[in-house]
């Protein structure tokens, strides 16, 4: 039962960052980005909708794939079983991967990539992969993400 | 209520100290355990280790509130000094005690050539009565005395300002010297000045020697168990000896095991055995009873149901052994998990502090409270649970081959050394990762214990418990070792 509600857990902050992209979406519409010649803007939004996805998706992912190894896959029989913070930190690697395809295949606006638009991809990938875990990750571990023994009190 | 434990040799002393392990695991009544050793060798192995034992678990108790819980549940009050030995003198004698050179000429000395020996008279008995019982009756009786000795002066005062009614218990073997004369001797004496509920624990021959060179020297001699065994039990009817008591429990087993022969002294160092464990629920059983008033001595006895095996439905705790297991094996698996897991996770902690994210039960039971951690406390947890594991091991490893026990799988934690057979501690690190058949049960073993316990800590909260400071966290960890 703990597990289902730690899985649905990590699903729900995975769809509320889902549902962020389309305020990230309406925020860009609200101020647009000089986008380069012959680039519509409706393609371009779309382009940054999709990535925008992926890398909330990736940190999805990495967010049960870091709770079925944690809970399922490590068995702490000793004290230097503990902990596994390479591991968590491994899995940025789906969110990270992610961000970088995105950076690379969104189109760049005139004036490059801009602040926002990083800050966005990284709220997708990193943000949603470390709240998810931080909230979400077995008992056993749940002070493994770094920060979440001041943010987790169950 | 008060329970008054005197362990008399140093068989007596191997029953207290199954009798503190069980107490540890929360199987005394409720009320304060006073415990008093009585042994003329005062530097016997055996009894040294049950004294360690004793320092440690009073360490812990008095260091941790543990709140409502079986864990330690009993608080121990050693008597002070601990040990009571009747001899005051060093190199004591037969001879030098009675000052037989002031009467050898008179017809109390003839009558003192005729009842002793030349070596029973001029043997020093440092190092106890040497399997003599006629030399320890005589020693007893003239020094055991409530009034004056100020070790018995205080135990007797303790007994009698003990508003609602004391029992006190005596432990020995019938087969030695020390046991067999102290056990009628000191209850006549305690039961003529007090009004208390006597109960005894009287083993008999459990084991033998494994080398019996005859050096000439005076000493217990395993051939002679029982016959010295017979001969004390006919002289105990005759003279009603135990008629005093209001419960004698009597315990042997005819498959003996092999013991190192030792005179006495640091080199008797003998193991725990299981006959002391039955010993051990015998005082638990006498403590938890109710006596009517003039009902007369009971005797009680058991048996297994197989002669060559011991399991747990065999130990008698009005439960099929149920009690026992449960609480034997939650103590147990307690001490596992804190030797091998916790204990070390709290001293890497203490010294690196930015590790304490890796146990999750650290944060909730340590730093969200701000609990200090205690090391003397933790020194002396680790040094107990060592004892108790130790302990159980030898319950379970130390016996005659003739005899098939099936309580533990001590190999988790212990093995036997190569040069003499004795049962030793592995170090924590080598501890076995699967505590599933520590406790050997007829249901099913679950598996991956110590993750699941590890898990359940980390699910803990430190609140709904009445203990304190460290304590909850104790008291969680201990919980959380049940069944």
């Amino acid at each position: 039962m703990k597990h289902a509600a730690c899985i649905f857990g990590i699903v729900i902050v995975t769809a509320a960052f889902f549902t962020l992209v389309f305020l990230e979406i309406w925020f860009l519409e609200a101020n647009p980005p000089q986008l380069p010649d012959g680039v519509k803007m409706e393609k371009w939004t779309e382009s940054f909708q999709r990535w925008s996805f992926i890398c909330v998706g990736a940190a999805g992912f990495a967010s049960l794939l870091w709770y079925g190894l944690a809970q399922w896959g490590f068995k702490i029989n000793r004290w230097k079983d503990a902990g596994k913070r390479s591991w968590w930190i491994f899995f940025f690697f789906f969110p990270i991967v992610a961000i970088i395809l995105s950076v690379i295949f969104v189109e760049r606006t005139e004036s490059g990539l801009r602040f926002e638009q990083c800050i966005f991809f990284v709220i997708n990938g990193l943000l949603s992969y470390y709240l998810a875990t931080a909230l979400f990750s077995p008992s056993a571990f749940k002070y493994t993400p770094v920060g979440a023994k001041y943010i987790r009190h169950w | 209520m008060g329970y008054y434990a005197i362990g008399i040799g140093g068989t007596g002393a191997k029953c207290l100290e199954s009798l503190i392990h069980l107490a540890a695991a929360g199987m005394m009544p409720d009320g304060d355990l006073h415990l008093l050793f009585v042994d003329p060798d005062t530097s016997n192995g055996s009894r040294k280790r049950v004294e360690e034992t004793l320092a440690h678990y009073v360490a812990c108790k008095d260091q941790v509130d543990l709140g409502q819980t079986p864990l330690l549940k009993t608080k121990i009050d050693p008597a002070d000094p601990i040990l009571w030995t009747p001899f005051k003198e060093t190199n004591p004698s037969l001879n030098r005690f009675f000052h037989y050179e002031s009467f050898r000429d008179s017809s109390a000395g003839k009558l003192f050539d005729v009842l002793y020996s030349r070596s029973e008279k001029e043997s020093t008995l440092e190092e106890g009565f040497r399997g003599h019982p006629s030399i320890g009756s005589a020693v007893m009786a003239k020094t055991v005395d409530l009034e004056e000795d100020e070790t018995w002066r205080l135990f007797r005062k303790k007994i009698s300002d003990d508003d609602e009614g004391a029992k006190v218990f005596l432990a020995g073997s019938i087969f030695g010297g020390t046991g067999a004369s102290g056990f009628p001797t000191i209850a006549q004496i305690v039961k003529n000045a007090l009004d208390v509920k006597l109960g005894g624990a009287l083993l008999l021959p459990y084991f033998k020697f494994t080398d019996e060179a005859d050096d000439g020297e005076l000493k217990a001699k395993s051939d002679e168990f029982l016959m010295n065994t017979q001969t004390a039990l006919k002289h105990y009817h005759l003279w009603n000896e135990t008629g005093i008591y209001d419960a004698v429990y009597l315990f042997g087993d005819e498959s003996r095991t092999d013991v190192e022969n030792a005179l006495g002294g640091q080199e008797q160092k003998n193991a725990p055995h299981f006959i002391e464990l039955y010993a051990a629920l015998a005082a638990t059983d006498f403590f938890g009873k109710d006596f009517a008033a003039n009902q007369g001595a009971q005797y009680f006895m058991t048996a297994r149901e197989q002669s060559n095996q011991l399991k747990w439905t065999d130990l008698p705790d009005g439960n099929n052994g149920n009690i026992v297991r449960s609480r034997i094996g939650q103590l147990a698996r307690f001490a596992f998990a804190y030797l091998s897991v916790y204990h070390p996770a709290l001293e890497e902690i203490t010294d690196r502090s930015k590790d304490a994210y890796r146990a999750s039960w650290y944060v909730e039971f340590f730093e969200r409270r701000k609990i200090p951690i205690d090391k003397a406390l933790l020194s002396n947890l680790e040094k107990y649970s060592n004892d108790f594991l130790w302990w159980l091991a030898n319950v379970q490893g130390n016996c005659s081959d003739a005899v098939s026990i099936e309580l533990i799988d001590y190999s988790a934690y212990a093995e036997k050394k190569a040069d003499n057979g004795s049962l030793e501690l592995k170090p924590p690190a080598n501890f076995s990762n699967d505590l599933s058949h520590l406790i050997q049960s007829q249901t099913e073993a679950e598996s991956n214990v110590l993750n699941k316990i590890w898990e359940r800590m980390c699910n803990s909260r430190s609140k709904g418990r009445d203990a304190q400071g460290i304590g909850k966290f104790l008291r969680a960890l201990y919980e959380h070792c049940g069944e």
